[in-house]
């Protein structure tokens, strides 16, 4: 009769340990799946402003849109430190865009300003593509 | 959003030019007729690698004559030219590698060479600005 008994406790702690066990993975998941998300949506909208930026010919929008990029994603530490090619080249860009700011041209290569734009948009691209890849795995997981 | 940045993309790509090696040579040797004079660096910066109004004339042998203050003191130093995807380095004999540009602002042309720029944000970057130098160096036809 104890025998029983402890083999029942035994079978109705492992399921609710495999319960709890389950609940905490999905959680999990689900948690990262939303972090993903957002930091989707980050590259998206630095992906936005630089486009804006590159392709601006009035002045008052460039500053405001300079302000924006060093509050929001310069100064704001929302790339994270492992994505080394974003980080480089919003370092880059940043110092063209005070070039671009101060009304100084480069001689021989003109287009250096945008082009050091195209390169985050090309990091951001890399990056939403792989974390979207991982989003899907994520989901068939599920 | 996505086709506009495709179209910026293609049509930068599509008008690029790109630069080459001897593109930068050119002006920074200028013929030999001219050489570049370090004007100012950026605030908070120290003269430490290259000195305040010294004088840079670039040969084409790759050997660059530097002179300091009064002239009357030069120094020889290799130097090389390297085009990146990019940008392009200078790199002068001991003293260090730069990336090198040639600006202009309110009419004036010079050229700009500072510190390769880092990952990290907390090092700082020392520009240099050079401006062209019509000075008469002393024995000049001597040096070329």
């Amino acid at each position: 009769m104890n025998t029983e008994k402890a083999i029942k406790a035994t079978i109705f702690s492992a399921m609710g340990v495999t319960a709890v066990i389950i609940c905490v993975t999905w959680a999990g998941k689900e948690k990262q799946f939303s972090e993903q998300q957002s930091r989707v949506s980050v590259y998206n909208r630095l992906t936005t402003l630089i486009g804006k930026i590159i392709t601006v010919s009035n002045a008052d929008s460039l500053l405001t849109w300079n302000k924006s990029f060093n509050s929001d994603f310069y100064d704001g530490e929302t790339i994270p430190p492992e994505d080394s090619a974003t980080l480089l080249a919003m370092r880059r860009f940043r110092f063209e865009l005070n070039d671009k700011l101060s009304g100084t041209t480069n001689i021989l290569d003109s287009g250096r300003f945008e082009k050091t734009g195209q390169d985050i948009i090309k990091a951001c691209q890399m990056q939403i593509a792989k974390m979207t890849k991982g989003s899907e795995e994520l989901a068939k997981n599920n | 959003m996505k086709v506009i940045t495709l179209f910026v993309f293609v049509f930068f790509s599509l008008t690029a030019k790109s630069q080459t090696a001897k593109d930068y040579i050119v002006l920074l040797t200028a013929d030999l007729k001219q050489s570049w004079r370090l004007d100012s660096i950026t605030m908070n910066s120290n003269y430490t690698e290259l000195k305040k109004e010294m004088v840079v004339l670039f040969k084409l042998n790759n050997r660059a004559v530097i002179f300091y203050g009064s002239l009357q003191k030069a120094d020889t130093i290799a130097w090389f030219l390297e085009k990146k995807e990019k940008y392009a380095l200078l790199t002068l004999g001991e003293i260090g590698r730069y990336e090198i540009d040639f600006l202009q602002r309110n009419n004036v042309r010079y050229m700009r060479l500072r510190n390769e720029i880092p990952l990290q944000k907390n090092i700082n970057i020392t520009e240099y600005f050079f401006l062209p130098s019509n000075d008469k160096l002393p024995g000049k036809s001597k040096i070329i």
